[in-house]
């Protein structure tokens, strides 16, 4: 049961009748009567029951872009009802106008739209829907809540797909320009063609020349078809803040970006998840439905406060491909990486592989290296350079091992490894 | 849509609930009915001191009990202005705690033309009866003391405990009674003659009245005889919270008109009358208004909150430790291999090149003399917190000779 604010109201009027009546007794009649009246009407609502709740949802959205969860609501009793609903979704789901008031007569039904703008990746999910059957004086009514289940997944945000057009076009020249100008740029034999004044003459095939009467230059691209796997590490490390987002954030970004240029690159493109055990991955798919199944993967990836297997990540590598692949290992390289197994793991992997190893710079760290105010500041920018040397030295015996480092502030990441893949790709190594 | 509607399930009926949980439902009938059986038998407990409805050891319940047995009829009042009192030749007004009253109320008292008892010493009334010359002490040790004086009702009480006393100087209208070290405990003061005599008695040990020490010595004999001179006694108990004034004070005085309005009202006569309902019902509406908003449209969602860990918290913790032991050594140390390691690659040295190379270069870059650049990239590590700053400042602007072309 609930009342309503016209019985407030109600009570209330009981000041005029009580400047003549100059009694308590009178006041406690009133309040008990206004009372009575709310149970009453409160009894003559028509039951809660009667109403049918079933959700339309959107199945997925992009972080911080807008969706609207639907709630029909149905009057499978006798009466007419009058009421209000509460639609109600975890504070992350964003949800703006949760209640909402219906009239409703037997049999009809109506959609209330709830409008979302998640402010949280992973599934979002929506609470118990309550339900209020207002009596025929509108004093007061009944209330129930019922579970409806329903969720919301909400996808990373992908913010780096803005760098996505211009490191295409970066790979149309790579794919367009190596068999005219670069013969060393793809190694991959792509057609034969006729010789065109400019050409490099050292392409020229002279034994398909000799059976036509033309002469043919041959053509290359880029390798297509190689293998890209991408190491996502969810341990104690991602759930460090840089900036205002987690670690991982700025890390499954990267991930995004390169995948999207990858397989839009002929590539085949596998995603892990990893800390002690395999979070998520995206495997076996190629073409466009690489990106919505990484991307529903990884919305649901949260960082996990245990140390990253190291080894078990170089057994899943090796357990997956067994020719020579990109392994692109998303984490944060600090000094604790020695112990951690980090550099055993990239060296392991470097000798079959070619590693890629992207790290995110903490922001705060470089804003503490350049503090001279005060004795205290410089005392940060020292510990903060000390940091950084260590982290120098680790990232140069990384090097040491074959590998190739990418360091970069969290919103530059994604396309630094993103550039990082075509540079490797437009000088073949791949 | 394949999807069936959710509906809330249907609740049990109220008699079901109850049917199936007897034991709680016996509980609570037998808590209401000890409940209702003690609201019925119990009356609302007074604990004034010397209330005659006070059963407590400091109450006189006792004495108000014995007199009503005895034929008085016993009337309290919780106002000065509520004392009714319809015939003051036949009536007792007994002020118990006249401590707590004004001034102004214990003068409007002693005008009350019948005969006045006050139980309790207090200087103010000591002060109106007997001029400045007698006083009060409110406490003595407790002790028995003999009737000393003429007063019947003294004698006949022989000796009682006395706790507190007052003293007045010699009259002939004042009769001193159970004198310990010059205060009595019992005072009896003519006034007034003829027909409009009357005696004001203070029983300043008003211990002695009171239902723990009723029964000692000649407590009760005294206390009851006093009491109960007239076949009416008005009661009324001193209170720190009670501004009225007595009825008759309007009147003229000494001719006993009691019917007169209080001449000072206390506070909620000052409002309309209409005020205090109208302000009770707004403040149940308040309460109403209060399950109104208190009850909540569905419950609060709880939100699973993702773990927060700040950046740099050891680059942090490491430069409060720098700092708590004055490292300054270490900390330039840091950031001259810090400045070296930039100024390195800007210039293209490798960071396994000896250090002459790196300073070489340097002094090439910037044109600035050897030793200068050698004292700060090699030179000894800051001795204090100034020469770490001065350090700094210096490499900074080196380096920043390094940034131009």
């Amino acid at each position: 049961m609930y009342i309503t604010g016209w019985t407030v109201l109600l009570s209330a009027l009981g000041a005029v009748p009580a400047v003549w009546a100059h009694s308590r007794a009178f006041a406690w009649a009133w309040i008990i009567m206004v009372v009575v009246l709310a149970c009453v009407d409160a009894w003559m609502a028509p039951k809660v029951t009667a109403l049918g709740v079933r959700r339309h949802l959107p199945r997925a959205v992009r972080l911080t872009e807008s969706t609207a969860a639907e709630l029909e609501v149905a009057n499978l009793g006798k009466r007419r009802m009058r009421g209000a609903i509460r639609d109600a979704w975890q504070p992350s789901a964003g949800a703006d106008e949760t209640r909402h008031r219906y009239t409703l007569r037997a049999g009809e039904a109506v959609r209330f739209r709830t409008a979302l703008t998640p402010t949280r990746r992973g599934d979002r999910a929506a609470d118990r829907v309550t339900m209020r059957s207002e009596g025929p004086m509108r004093l007061a009514g009944r209330q129930r809540s019922v579970e409806v289940p329903g969720s919301v997944r909400v996808l990373p945000e992908f913010a780096s797909r803005r760098h996505l057009p211009s490191r295409m076009a970066r790979l149309r020249e790579i794919e367009g320009n190596t068999a005219v100008q670069l013969k060393g740029a793809g190694s991959e034999f792509d057609s034969l063609r006729e010789y065109v004044e400019g050409d490099d003459v050292r392409s020229i095939d002279w034994r398909a020349s000799a059976r036509r009467a033309d002469v043919l230059v041959k053509t290359y691209r880029p390798e297509r078809d190689r293998r890209v796997i991408t190491i996502l590490e969810t341990g104690r490390t991602a759930a460090i803040r840089m900036g205002d987002a987690p670690r991982l954030d700025a890390s499954m970004e990267a991930a995004l970006l390169l995948t999207a240029l990858a397989t839009r690159a002929g590539d085949r493109v596998q995603v892990s998840a990893f800390d002690r055990t395999e979070r998520a991955r995206a495997i076996g798919v190629t073409g466009p439905t690489v990106m919505p199944q990484l991307a529903d993967a990884l919305s649901t990836i949260e960082p996990s406060l245990v140390e990253p297997d190291w080894p078990a990540v170089v057994r899943l590598v090796q357990s997956r491909v067994s020719q020579r692949a990109l392994v692109v290992v998303l984490t944060s390289v600090d000094v604790t990486a020695v112990d951690s197994g980090l550099v055993e793991a990239v060296e392991a992997l470097s000798r079959k592989h070619l590693v890629v190893v992207g790290s995110v710079e903490d922001p705060t760290e470089v804003e503490l290296a350049q503090g001279r105010e005060d004795v205290s500041d410089v005392y940060s920018a020292a510990a903060a350079a000390r940091a950084s040397l260590e982290r120098d030295a680790v990232i140069a015996r990384l090097r040491q091992c074959g590998a190739d480092v990418v360091t970069a502030h969290p919103d530059e990441l994604a396309p630094e490894v993103a550039d990082r893949y075509l540079a490797l790709k437009a000088s073949g190594r791949l | 849509m394949t999807a069936t509607y959710v509906q809330a399930s249907p609740t049990q009926g109220a008699g079901a609930t109850l049917r199936q949980h007897p034991l709680v439902v016996a509980a609570v009938v037998v808590l209401m009915l000890i409940i209702g059986v003690l609201a019925i038998t119990s009356q609302p407990e007074d604990g004034t001191p010397l209330s005659p409805a006070n059963p407590g050891p400091d109450g006189a319940r006792a004495a108000a009990q014995i007199l009503g047995d005895q034929g008085v009829t016993v009337t309290h009042a919780d106002t000065l202005s509520g004392l009714e009192i319809d015939d003051a030749a036949h009536t007792t007004l007994v002020i118990a705690s006249p401590e707590n009253l004004s001034y102004d109320q214990i003068e409007a008292v002693l005008a009350y033309p019948g005969d006045i008892i006050f139980l309790g010493a207090d200087y103010g009334v000591v002060d109106l009866l007997g001029g400045p010359d007698a006083t009060a002490s409110s406490y003595i040790p407790s002790q028995p003391a003999a009737a000393t004086c003429d007063d019947p009702d003294a004698l006949a009480a022989g000796t009682v405990t006395v706790t507190a006393g007052v003293q007045f100087p010699e009259s002939p209208q004042t009769e001193q009674c159970f004198t310990v070290d010059g205060s009595s405990a019992y005072v009896a003061h003519e006034r007034g003659s003829g027909a409009e005599a009357s005696t004001v008695r203070i029983i300043a040990s008003a211990a002695l009245v009171t239902n723990a020490d009723l029964a000692t010595e000649g407590n009760a004999a005294l206390a009851l005889r006093a009491l109960g001179h007239h076949p009416h006694v008005a009661w009324y108990v001193g209170s720190f919270y009670d501004l009225s004034m007595p009825p008759w004070t309007g009147g003229d005085g000494d001719d006993g008109d009691e019917t007169a309005a209080p001449a000072v009202p206390t506070t909620s006569d000052l409002l309309p009358p209409w005020f205090m309902p109208v302000l009770f019902i707004l403040g149940l509406t308040v309460l109403v208004a209060a399950w109104w908003r208190g009850r909540r449209f569905g419950r609060l969602v709880p939100e699973p909150l993702p773990v927060v860990v700040p950046g740099a918290e050891a680059v942090k913790g490491r430069a409060r430790l720098y700092r708590r032991a004055n490292a300054h050594a270490h900390a330039g140390a840091s950031l001259r291999a810090q400045a070296a390691v930039r100024i390195g690659r800007r210039l293209g040295v490798p960071r396994t090149a000896p250090a002459d190379a790196l300073i070489d270069a340097t002094q090439r870059a910037t044109g600035r003399p050897r030793e200068h650049v050698a004292a700060l990239l090699t030179g000894p590590l800051p001795h204090s917190n100034a020469d770490m700053m001065t350090l700094i400042k210096e490499l900074d602007s080196l380096e920043s000779e390094v940034h131009r072309p």
